[in-house]
């Protein structure tokens, strides 16, 4: 249970393109931001959810810390003013008391293989950065650097529930003074492990992913960052984080447990005290894989007998692995905003077993709630609560 | 935040149980380097303990250490690694350079750093929430943050941290030439009963070595646990101090 944290001045960059207003323009006009690409001319046939960033450079003074992933979160820190709203947030907690807390995956694992790539009697290239790339703390050393800020700091690493979990990391943080605020996201890269890796799984689509979908085969893989300030509560108006949920599913690493009781258990978890009623619309984490789609429409079903709207919005970004609850939870606080359901985009013919109330059109709704699933390798499950009081 | 220290548990050249090490670390027997041997958990099946990774093998050899002295069910986890598997990243990486499509499926979700949570919790079938942290310098003190959160809220946590050594391409930029785990199972601090209490507060100061193994802090960041292991061993009141990633440290308080 939560009580009393808000979340204030958010940001995504994403496929859709750079900043909020992007976003939502994108999600309204029913545009995928996947495009047909070979990564680098080296991954698999495959769609992707790409972010262009050939004109971004990191500052001079933190140019070791150059790789895919900091470099896509220097892009997204630039967007909706976030940089001012640090700031601002430095004047009134003090840059000690504001925590940073990322979710990440990928982290720097591009340049990684970069280095493989040019390995001379197995030395990396003098170039190599190790603390400042590859090592899945570096984007929080990058924040810390770049934002001029020395609280306290971790990276939350749990795969594609990693944006999520990191807001019960800081949640529990700011509960017992470890920070006052915290700045709190995800940000996840392309790179041929993951690409490769998925496809070794025969969980990656030739085609733009198809979630919710009697046909679907598969996930397409994205990238994206995402901050958001999360700060004590001030103002009644203000959109909450109302829960966080988390579970194991104790079952299997790379497959979810088929009875959707890790999913329930991390839903039940965020809901707390509030009523099942009360939620309005359901995020799924909706991969478009045959089996978590299957299993994550069985929790839902099961446990909102209202029958809310639900959809994965992931037929326009693709999954962006650590980063996509982050993008999700974004798009969460848009939807809020804008007050209409996206619809689970490239849902071509919906799966006929499916027994949730998944949206197929963008719908108007008046909105005070929403849900948000992410599910992780290893079993890990969180669901965030979010909207007004 | 406070938390009551229900037990214990540790994997390290010539360290490789609680048992084994507390005389060490409480200063009655000399350490003794010795190489630690491949762990062999008896908690998965065989095929499902060869696609361990060397990480996920150190993190179940402290775990099951620290629950052997107190078994217990319903707990969340913390698990915590500055670097997560490298050999498994290493091979992984040739693969990718060399011949892309044959990367083993299993490889890759090894590769993620909850690996060795997801193995954790099939193993032992537990259900509550599994947190997997990376940070950096301050890595034992952020999993060591984490459980005291959640052990303050009035849960049991097994709480736990573990890096193995740098494969050849890795060794200059992270110079950890011993594999080290360790892992304690905390509960509010109103149990019962436990090895004793510890406090968390900030500080100035700087981490101060422990005095069994002198230096070995330096080897592996994990290693930064031997102070408050060693205050334990001795059953001792005293305060250790943990790197933080920020402006400040974190001291220990212990009281057994």
């Amino acid at each position: 249970m939560i009580s009393g944290l808000t979340l204030n001045k958010p940001t995504l960059t994403s496929a859709l393109g750079r900043g909020n207003a992007a976003q939502w323009q994108a999600l309204e006009a029913e545009k995928s931001g996947l495009s047909a690409k070979k990564f680098e001319g080296l991954g698999p046939n495959t769609w992707l959810g790409y972010v262009d960033q050939a004109d971004i450079k990191l500052p001079a003074h933190l140019k070791s810390f150059d790789c895919r992933n900091n470099r896509l979160a220097e892009l997204a820190l630039r967007q909706d003013g976030f940089i001012a709203a640090v700031e601002a947030a430095i004047q009134t907690y003090g840059k000690s008391r504001i925590g940073i807390f990322i979710g990440t995956s990928t982290s720097g694992l591009q340049q990684t293989e970069l280095a493989y790539a040019q390995l001379h009697e197995d030395k990396f290239p003098d170039w190599f950065r190790y603390a400042h790339s590859q090592n899945p703390f570096s984007i929080c050393d990058y924040l810390q650097k770049r934002l001029e800020i020395t609280g306290h700091a971790v990276a939350v690493s749990t795969a594609c529930s990693s944006s999520a979990k990191a807001f019960g990391v800081a949640t529990r943080a700011i509960r017992h003074g470890i920070c006052d605020a915290a700045i709190v996201g995800g940000v996840d890269s392309l790179c041929l492990n993951t690409l490769w890796g998925f496809n070794a799984l025969q969980v990656l689509s030739q085609q733009p992913c198809r979630p919710m979908s009697k046909h679907r085969n598969g996930i397409s893989i994205g990238e994206a960052a995402g901050f958001v300030l999360l700060e004590p509560a001030d103002d009644e108006g203000s959109i909450r984080l109302l829960g966080v949920g988390e579970s194991a599913d104790a079952h299997h690493m790379s497959a979810p447990e088929p009875s959707g009781r890790g999913a329930r258990s991390a839903m039940v978890q965020a809901l707390g005290d509030y009523a099942f009623d009360s939620v309005d619309y359901i995020n799924l984490h909706g991969t478009a894989t045959p089996a978590n789609d299957a299993v994550e429409d069985l929790a839902v079903a099961d446990l909102f007998a209202h029958q809310p709207l639900v959809s994965s919005t992931k037929g326009w970004t693709g999954h962006a692995l650590g980063a996509a609850s982050i993008v999700e939870l974004v798009f969460g606080m848009l939807i809020l905003q804008h007050q209409v359901i996206p619809k689970t985009l490239n849902c071509d013919q919906l799966d006929p077993g499916f027994q949730a109330n998944h949206c197929l059109h963008n719908t108007p709704q008046k909105i005070r709630r929403i849900l948000s699933n992410s599910y992780g390798f290893g079993g890990n499950n969180c669901s965030l609560l979010v909207g007004f009081e | 935040m406070k938390a009551q220290i229900l037990s214990m548990g540790i994997a390290a050249p010539g360290l490789n149980s609680w048992q084994h090490a507390v005389e060490i670390l409480s200063g009655t027997r000399p350490y003794i380097e010795a190489a630690l041997p491949k762990y062999r958990t008896e908690k998965l099946p065989p095929n499902e303990r060869r696609r361990m990774t060397e990480s996920t093998r150190l993190a179940f050899q402290a775990c099951e250490d620290c629950l052997s002295r107190n078994p217990c069910r319903d707990y969340h986890t913390v698990f915590a690694s500055y670097s997560n598997d490298l050999a498994n990243l290493d091979s992984l990486c040739r693969t990718i350079i060399r011949n892309p499509a044959s990367v083993s499926p299993t490889a890759f979700h090894n590769s993620v750093a909850n690996a060795p949570a997801g193995y954790w919790s099939i193993a032992t079938g537990e259900q509550m929430s599994a947190t997997t942290l990376c940070g950096g310098d301050g890595n034992v003190a952020c999993a060591l943050l984490e459980a005291m959160a959640l052990a303050t809220e009035g849960n049991q946590v097994l709480v736990a941290a573990y890096d193995v050594i740098s494969p050849g391409p890795f060794i200059d930029q992270r110079p950890f030439d011993v594999p080290f785990a360790w892992s304690m199972l905390l509960g509010p601090a109103s149990a019962d009963s436990g090895f004793g209490e510890v406090k968390v507060t900030t500080t100035n100061d700087d981490f101060v070595t422990g005095t069994a193994l002198p230096g070995f802090e330096a080897r592996n960041q994990a290693a930064e646990i031997l102070p408050l292991f060693e205050l334990i061993a001795r059953r001792k009141t005293g305060q250790a101090i943990c790197t933080g990633v920020g402006a400040a440290n974190w001291l220990f308080a212990y009281q057994p």
